[in-house]
């Protein structure tokens, strides 16, 4: 067979189908858009490697790939166009595939080596780079819509950053992209997932969360799982599935029940769209980030001095028996006269409501932040009081535990006393002496009237424990009395408020721990013995016992000690989990309050392969996971290569990479497209596809168009010439401060917050933590731009400003615009001035001229060597802005101050800054000469004018 | 001058479409851009008969609307956090009267709101109401002395609802046209159907003097839009663009010589490689030369005369609705097509922002810039074709919010009121009423995307021809619904 260039795939491929013989013409399958008749769409054909259209032009063509795209052109009658020189294609090749320029000096070593392979081999050592899985991940992060707050009102922060760093990883350690579609989609629902597996969830914990009050749950959660929907659909399917949420699809196979019934799939997850507490925490694991080897020894470190408390050796033993006795004597006591009052005019700072019950305890409901603090007034009556008790008393429908929340302790962080012990005398502070607890197994009780308010005491997991406050001094109150508690509950590690207590007052001399005994210990005690009993003692004796208070301080210590450093080196990350069923129902016109018949789980029928599953009346996330990356879905496959293809050639093959369906644009190439599928295919390896790419003639090509080539073909679709244009948002900031050597290279942990102008917080609401940019110091200000702080609502200028977005919902095409607010922005923007401040000392301490210097610049930017008319132009700007500054020694100086590092303090600090080497910065420093001595300001002021030149380039914010 | 009616539905142009290419190659070819750039989006007859505009090439060029237009930009003033319509334009003599009784049940069935239940007290308004301007509207003594002046130039829509009652996804939806994120905004779909008209200042142009916007930046952002569209923060310190002023050490002449080298040094790339977005590059560099220049002089109203800044009640040099209702109508006067004032925060719940104390002072903050604003242009001859919008995401409750007392305050609500003036709409003009105690609209209902129809027609484009391909959807700024208010137009 010889095919013609013009037979596209789907003619190919839809031969086995009976197409062709069903005389479907030509023009339909090469340029049409509509399928014909009942013929498949192309998208949705099974996916056969094509044949080869034979080999051509040897001289030019690597292989396949490159067969393909000739094919196409011969048949336009264009031409390809030649290999572009090293320089080029050097940085191409690093743009592409690690995000940042080359070393001048790199690329030289290519350009002259002879070795046949040195290309092959460079891609080789740029694909292991871990720099290109930072590269890559931008890409995949603006589908999965990452970003560092909730979205909406308030849009407070949230701990997911892990996640990007799982992205990276995945990438640079080629996960198959099957797998790393399954373990985004459903890492949760694999058997023992791995803390990593688990991360990946978090793929579809990007969706917002409406935390304004008055917001109702159900309506924001409609929207996040419509969102997970309409996510997975158009990342892995290109279809706009989307449309189908009010009625049926008015082009593509998909009617509106179908819709839902995708819905089903993702609508039994626990996580809430509208809470950030409570139930937050069990959708949230932690991880670490830090040194885990010092982790691990903190951890061993508290363990042993936990079993070092609980150890069973003889003298303790000993000493245990006789604290028994001493308990079970207390035990048989009567109670001590503590009078149980009525908490009067409760309320709370953190919006809790009290609802107090018979025996006179007091449960909070409403509101739990994770701090709280408690007003409470008790009126004793006239009496004399020597001491306040506390009970933290276990709340049978909160699961019989004294705390709110899912950690089941509470932490009371301090007790405050004030008293008026009569209604004609002023209130006043009362003096607590001492504090006694019955448990101290979280906490001791002295932290609860220390005046810290980050330690505080706690039970740990005991049920029910008691705080007795002894005061210095009697207190005698009069009829009209009042005693007034002013309660701190919750801290970082115990973020929640009781679940019931109660407050009692005595007049005994020596007021202690009063009913002595919590009650599963007293009934350990007095029941028969058995291994549980003996556990309640052996616990309760641990967490109190005065002879093991050296011991249970150490332990105490240990967990504090681990406990900060895991605030330092562990973080949070949000997670999808799966919870009970809850039913899916067609949503009428899409309305979330207007529901129709239900609907279990399915796949819309016209989709392919159809659905398996373990469980055929449940289908679940992993089954559709599976579904997506099972071989004999093909659209995964096409969509996915075409992706990749259009990073690197700015456009994919099939243009609408968004939308596979009728209403998009068929493939340009339809062979080409059917092999990168294919080979993607083989063992989904994203980097193997890549580098089958970029090794390829098609992609070597010179970008440079001749007049016939942009006639016939502005936008290179058919491939004549190479890819050139603008970087996106971050790379533009990348390039910037790699070419300056500014670039940290440390990779992962939590967003960093670069400098930016303070008006960009002024025009948004802002609540919570974050109301000012904490802007970084250090090696975080010259981190890579995927590392910057993405708040929602206020994303930062500079990406914002090259079209960044806001990572609200997937975008799978970012608009590539030109605009004088760009131009502004890498002029005049203070991090961008300041990489043309080191790019300037960089230059002047390069060996040799004036001239040879403005090349180093002019390379370190752009790679290739200036045309001799560009580097006339630089060394006279040099010299023009020489002549400026010598006649303006004040603005030269002020321009060395604006281009130093932001926490220069001084001009001369500056200066200085400048002309030194710059410290633990990431990119290599130059080997150049010894630095002239004391560089007037005059000069360096200069040389940053043609820094800033340099910066703005189209050569340097464009690949070519 | 009568409506060109449309002869096809438009096109959608691609992003790319948009984008440069194709501008920058017309510019190459020496074609006028007055008639071609974004054909698609109008009608040929239209264009055919009208003349070519400009000869400009960039994205923000002006482009000629679908039909004669009855405004050329637009000012809109936000007040965000919801004003209570109940206490300033909606008058309800029965709520006053039913004041503490509890509300029908009839009203608040199957209702869902923000913070109150369905048993809430009614809450008469504690301010007194005339009629004034020849139409005899009804305003609230909150509103005196200022509105009252402009009175026979105000449209007032008092049956205006929305589907929202949470404060962010009801300014998306308000500006938007979707509670949801992502979206274009009102300002950024009418740059990108029309252009500016001025080719030194950005075509979107946003203020804010008080409070804040609950969706952040997404109330004038550009949502899947190229970022040329997107609302420009104007702000009223030394650099009222981000990142317009040069470096300190750079001074213009500095600056004109090194974008002279950096013009001549990418025309020797474009010579090299013929990529067409590179003029497109040189010329935007020029552009943002000629904003250095023109936006501190714009933003500089000291230079106004002392009458202007009276009449406007300014405070030179703070955060002040009157100066940003004047850098208004400087802008608008410069052919900037949309300009977003915000001012709060209205979220007179009850406590600490209530109605009696916080509603007085919030309308002294903003109602002498506003009708001064009106009055200003009208003596200029600006008002004909610009359109004033006053409004917010939402209204408050005919309830009270908690207790009676002197901090009292109401819910969130989905009826309220906005008013309109000059740029085509009907002055002196009472639109759609609401039942006896305000809770629904009951004649004329204005949905937000009717309004947001409307004020797209006035500017001569078709809400449902205005579209933007994006993730292989057409979208538009009224999704699809929308009916133009044609009651309201002159």
């Amino acid at each position: 067979m010889s095919p013609l260039p013009s037979l596209s795939a789907a003619v190919i491929l839809i031969i086995p189908l009976g197409f062709l013989s069903a005389g479907a013409p030509r023009a339909a399958a090469g340029g049409g858009t509509q399928p014909s008749g009942d013929a498949p769409h192309w998208a949705d054909v099974p996916l056969h490697p094509p044949l080869p259209p034979g080999p051509r032009a040897a001289s030019w063509s690597r292989g396949a790939l490159d067969d393909f795209v000739l094919a196409r052109l011969e048949h336009e009658g264009l031409a390809a166009s030649g290999e572009a020189d090293p320089w080029t294609l050097v940085r191409r090749l690093y743009l592409d595939l690690i995000g940042l320029p080359p070393d001048p000096d790199a690329a030289d070593a290519f350009a002259a080596s002879s070795e046949p392979d040195a290309y092959e081999r460079l891609v080789d050592r740029l694909l292991q780079s871990p720099r290109f899985g930072e590269r890559w991940a931008r890409w995949w992060l603006d589908l999965a819509r990452f970003a560092d707050t909730n979205g909406y009102e308030a849009d407070y922060q949230r701990h997911i950053w892990p996640f990007r760093d799982w992205v990276i990883w995945a990438f640079n350690q080629s996960l198959p992209f099957d797998e790393f579609t399954v373990e985004q989609l459903a890492g949760d629902l694999l058997s023992q997932p791995s803390e990593q597996q688990l991360i990946a969830t978090g793929f579809h914990r990007n969706t917002l969360i409406n935390t304004e009050d008055g917001t109702k749950e159900d309506e924001f959660k409609d929207a996040a799982v419509k969102d997970r929907v309409n996510t997975t659909f158009t990342v892995w399917q290109a279809s706009t599935a989307e449309c189908a949420q009010c009625h049926d699809h008015k082009y593509d196979p998909i009617s509106q029940q179908e819709y839902y019934q995708l819905y089903a799939f993702f609508n039994s997850t626990t996580d809430q769209a509208t809470k950030i507490k409570g139930v937050w925490e069990s959708d949230e694991i932690r991880v670490c980030f830090g040194d885990r080897s010092e982790l691990e020894r903190l951890r061993a470190e508290a363990a042993r001095a936990d079993a070092e408390l609980a150890s069973e050796a003889p003298d303790v033993k000993e000493v245990r028996a006789r604290w028994e006795d001493a308990l079970r004597a207390s035990a048989s006591r009567s109670e001590l006269p503590w009078r149980i009052l009525s908490a009067e005019d409760l309320r709370s700072e953190g919006g809790a409501m009290f609802e107090k019950l018979e025996d006179r305890s007091v449960v909070p409901g409403g509101a739990d932040p994770a701090r709280d603090v408690y007003h409470v007034v008790l009126r004793p009556g006239k009496c004399t009081v020597t001491g306040v008790r506390l009970e933290a008393l276990p709340d049978p429908f909160r699961g019989g535990l004294a705390a709110r929340g899912p950690t089941g302790a509470f932490e009371i962080t301090r007790v405050e006393v004030r008293a008026k012990v009569s209604s004609d005398r002023e209130e006043a502070v009362v003096e607590v002496a001492s504090a006694l607890a019955d448990s101290e197994a979280g906490g001791p009780a002295a932290a609860a009237i220390d005046t810290k308010d980050d330690t505080g005491w706690s039970s740990g997991k005991f049920a029910s424990a008691e705080l007795v406050l002894r005061l210095a001094m009697p207190l005698e109150c009069e009829a009209t009395g009042a005693i007034s508690l002013r309660i701190a509950v919750g801290s970082a590690a115990r973020p929640q408020g009781l679940s019931r207590f109660r407050l009692s007052v005595t007049a005994e001399p020596e007021p202690h721990r009063a009913g002595g005994l919590p009650d599963e210990v007293r009934a350990a005690i007095e029941g028969a013995p058995s291994p549980q009993s003996a556990a309640v003692v052996a616990a309760y004796f641990r967490a109190t016992a005065p002879e093991l208070a050296a011991r249970r301080a150490a332990a105490h210590d240990a967990r504090e000690r681990l406990h900060d450093f895991e605030n330092g080196s562990t973080a949070p990350t949000m997670i999808l989990r799966e919870g009970e069923r809850r039913p899916a129902h067609r949503l009428v016109r899409g309305n979330f309050l207007d529901r129709a018949e239900e609907v279990i789980a399915g796949i819309p029928a016209a989709f392919r392969p159809t659905l398996s599953c373990a469980n055929a009346s449940r289908p679940t996330r992993l089954d559709l996971a599976r579904w997506l990356v099972d071989p004999r879905n093909a659209r995964t496959a096409r969509v996915t290569a075409n992706r990749v293809w259009g990073v690197i050639f700015g456009r994919g093959l099939v243009e609408t990479s968004e939308d596979f369906g009728v209403q998009g644009e068929p493939p340009r190439n339809p062979e080409l497209l059917e092999w990168l599928a294919s080979e993607l295919r083989l063992r989904w390896d994203l980097k193997a596809l890549l580098r089958a790419i970029v090794t390829s003639s098609t992609y070597r090509q010179s970008s440079a168009a001749s007049s016939e080539a942009l006639e016939r073909d502005r936008y290179n679709r058919l491939l004549g010439r190479g890819p050139r244009f603008r970087v996106e948002a971050e790379m533009v900031r990348d390039v910037a401060l790699e070419a300056a050597g500014l670039l940290s290279s440390r990779i992962g942990g939590p967003s960093v917050f670069p400098p930016q102008p303070d008006s960009v917080f002024e025009s948004v609401f802002l609540h919570g933590p974050l109301t000012r940019w904490p802007t970084s110091v250090g090696e975080d200000r010259y981190r890579r731009g995927l590392y910057t702080f993405l708040k929602r609502i206020a994303p930062h200028p500079m990406l914002r400003n090259f079209d960044a977005p806001n990572r609200s919902v997937c975008t799978v095409r970012r608009s590539r615009s030109n605009t004088p607010l760009m131009a502004l922005t890498t002029l005049n923007d203070p991090a961008f001035v300041e990489a043309a401040g080191a790019l300037a000392a960089r230059m002047r301490k390069a060996r040799g001229s004036d001239e040879d210097r403005v090349r180093r610049g002019f390379r370190l930017c752009v790679t290739r060597e200036p045309r001799p008319a560009e580097l006339v132009e630089l060394v006279r700007l040099l010299e023009d802005a020489r002549r400026v500054y010598g006649d303006d020694a004040a603005a030269a100086r002020a321009l060395v101050k604006s281009a130093s590092p932001g926490d220069a303090a001084s001009i001369d600090s500056a200066v200085r800054d400048l002309t030194a080497s710059r410290p633990a910065a990431g990119g290599p420093t130059s080997s150049a000469s010894a630095p002239p001595t004391d560089p007037p300001a005059e000069d360096l002021a200069a040389w940053i004018v043609v820094g800033n030149v340099l910066l703005n380039l189209d050569a340097t914010l464009t690949k070519s | 001058m009568s409506l060109v009616p449309p002869t096809s539905p438009a096109p959608v142009p691609s992003p790319e479409a948009m984008a440069l290419h194709r501008r920058a190659f017309l510019a190459k070819s020496g074609f006028s851009l007055g008639g071609m750039a974004l054909s698609s989006l109008l009608a040929r007859d239209a264009a055919a008969s009208a003349p070519a505009a400009t000869t400009r090439t960039d994205p923000l060029a002006p482009r000629l609307p679908r039909f004669a237009p009855r405004a050329r930009s637009v000012i809109f003033l936000n007040m965000n956090g919801a004003p209570p319509q109940l206490d300033l334009f909606d008058y309800k003599p029965k709520l006053s009267e039913l004041n503490g009784q509890i509300v029908p049940p009839s009203f608040t069935k199957g209702e869902r709101f923000a913070f109150i239940q369905g048993d809430a007290k009614l809450l008469g308004s504690p301010f007194e109401f005339r009629r004034h301007g020849s139409a005899g509207i009804w305003m609230s003594s909150v509103l005196e002395p200022h509105l009252p002046r402009i009175a026979d130039d105000l449209c007032v829509i008092r049956s205006m609802h929305t589907d929202q009652f949470n404060h962010a996804p009801a300014q998306l939806f308000f500006f938007t046209g979707s509670p949801r994120s992502g979206r274009p905004s009102m300002g950024s779909w009418i740059c990108y159907g029309l252009g500016c008209e001025a080719d030194d200042l950005p075509g979107f142009v946003a203020m804010q003097t008080g409070g804040s916007s609950r969706c952040g930046d997404e109330c004038f952002g550009s949502g899947f839009l190229p970022s040329i569209f997107q609302g420009v923060l104007l702000g009223n310190g030394s650099d009222p663009v981000l990142y317009l002023n040069n470096p300190p050490g750079i001074g213009r002449d500095v600056r004109r010589r090194t974008l002279g080298a950096l013009e001549r040094l990418n025309a020797s790339e474009e010579e090299a490689f013929r990529d067409p977005e590179i003029p497109t590059r040189i010329a935007q560099y020029e552009m943002a030369f000629r904003m250095q220049m023109s936006v501190p002089e714009l933003a500089d109203i000291s230079t106004e005369p002392e009458a202007v800044h009276k009449l406007y009640g300014t405070r030179p040099g703070q955060r002040w609705f009157g100066n940003a209702c004047l850098l208004a109508r400087r802008l608008v006067e410069r052919g900037v097509r949309f300009v977003q004032v915000s001012h709060g925060d209205w979220d007179l719940h009850g406590g600490s922002l209530n109605l009696r104390e916080s509603l007085p002072r919030l309308a002294n903050e903003t109602m002498q810039g506003a009708a001064a604003l009106v009055i200003d242009l009208k003596q200029r001859g600006l008002l004909e074709d610009t359109l004033v919008v006053w409004g917010a995401e939402f209204g408050r409750t005919p309830m009270l919010q908690g207790e009676m007392g002197p901090q009292v305050g109401r819910d969130h609500h989905r009826t309220f009121t906005v008013w309109l003036a000059g740029g085509g709409v009907r002055g002196g003009f009472v639109h759609g009423a609401t039942d006896e105690i305000g809770y629904r609209p009951v004649e004329s209902p204005v949905d937000v995307h009717d309004l947001q129809a409307t004020i797209l027609h006035l500017l001569g484009l078709d809400h449902e021809r205005l579209t933007y391909r994006f993730q292989g959807r057409d979208f538009r700024l009224t999704d699809v619904h929308g009916d133009v208010v044609r009651e309201i137009l002159v």
